[in-house]
């Protein structure tokens, strides 16, 4: 984990999808907890997520880590970047992958799960941010 | 480095009715995903009349956990196999309504159909290939 500096924290993770179980749990010691609707919902998505990027970067055969940040001040938010050759941010708008297609789901199911979830993405790298829900908002 | 992983696959043979429970529990991702084949292997490879899936104790799903059950019931589906899912809790639902996927839950499969099409008759009319 890097420092932590005023209201944020960073992670970075290795490019081993091993790590995102180590992100996760970084996470749930920082933030407040969620209910048992809101909390795999949730940790599914930011799963895909990071799990995108790490697959990206391994793809790519990036040395740079994966960088979690996670922002406390006010509602926190989690933004997940790396250093890929970016995606198009309306991917996974699609609510129905067909149901014998081995990915493209990851996007559709993060999406669907946390309102307000937004991708900047260019040609060196992608952020994705992930507004972490408020207990009396249901992750959906 | 140790990561917090606490996933664990359990089966179960019931020989007087040729039926395995195959049982996920913990983090069920991508990372976690390989294990899972190898245990879904296993069943398939003794052939059982019938099989359960239980997702029960899984505290997360993702895509990839997701992708490796569709796998798991493609495999089954050349045998004489019933597969029903038992995923109970609401974001296992959840999870299976966003992916257009809920029909293949708490399912059975009757011989010479493909799994998740027998009684009450799935979105697909014909088999996965």
């Amino acid at each position: 984990m890097g420092p932590g500096s005023g209201d944020s924290i960073s992670i970075r993770l290795s490019n081993d999808t091993e790590m995102v179980a180590f992100a996760r749990l970084v996470l749930r010691h920082t933030l407040e907890p969620l209910d048992d609707l809101q909390d795999p919902l949730f940790y599914g998505a930011f799963t895909e997520v990071v799990t995108n990027a790490i697959e990206e970067h391994r793809r790519l055969g990036i040395a740079h880590d994966v960088e979690v940040r996670v922002s406390l001040g006010g509602r926190p938010e989690i933004a997940v970047r790396d250093h890929g050759q970016g995606f198009d941010p309306n991917m996974g708008s699609d609510p129905q992958p067909e149901p014998q297609s081995e990915s493209g789901r990851g996007l559709v199911i993060a999406r669907s799960v946390v309102p307000g979830m937004r991708i900047e993405s260019s040609p060196v790298g992608s952020m994705v941010f992930l507004p972490y829900p408020v207990r009396s908002e249901p992750a959906e | 480095m140790t990561t917090p992983n606490n996933f664990a696959t359990t089966f179960a043979v019931d020989s007087a009715t040729g039926t395995v429970q195959l049982a996920v529990v913990g983090e069920f991702d991508s990372s976690t995903v390989d294990a899972f084949e190898t245990a879904s292997g296993r069943v398939v490879d003794l052939e059982p009349t019938a099989v359960e899936l239980d997702l029960a104790g899984a505290d997360l799903i993702d895509s990839a956990a997701i992708g490796a059950i569709m796998r798991f019931r493609r495999a089954l589906q050349p045998l004489p196999t019933t597969l029903k899912i038992n995923a109970p809790l609401p974001f296992q639902q959840r999870l299976f309504e966003i992916t257009g996927l809920s029909f293949i839950l708490d399912t059975e499969a009757t011989t010479g159909q493909p799994v998740g099409e027998g009684n009450q008759g799935g979105p697909r009319s014909s088999p996965e290939s």
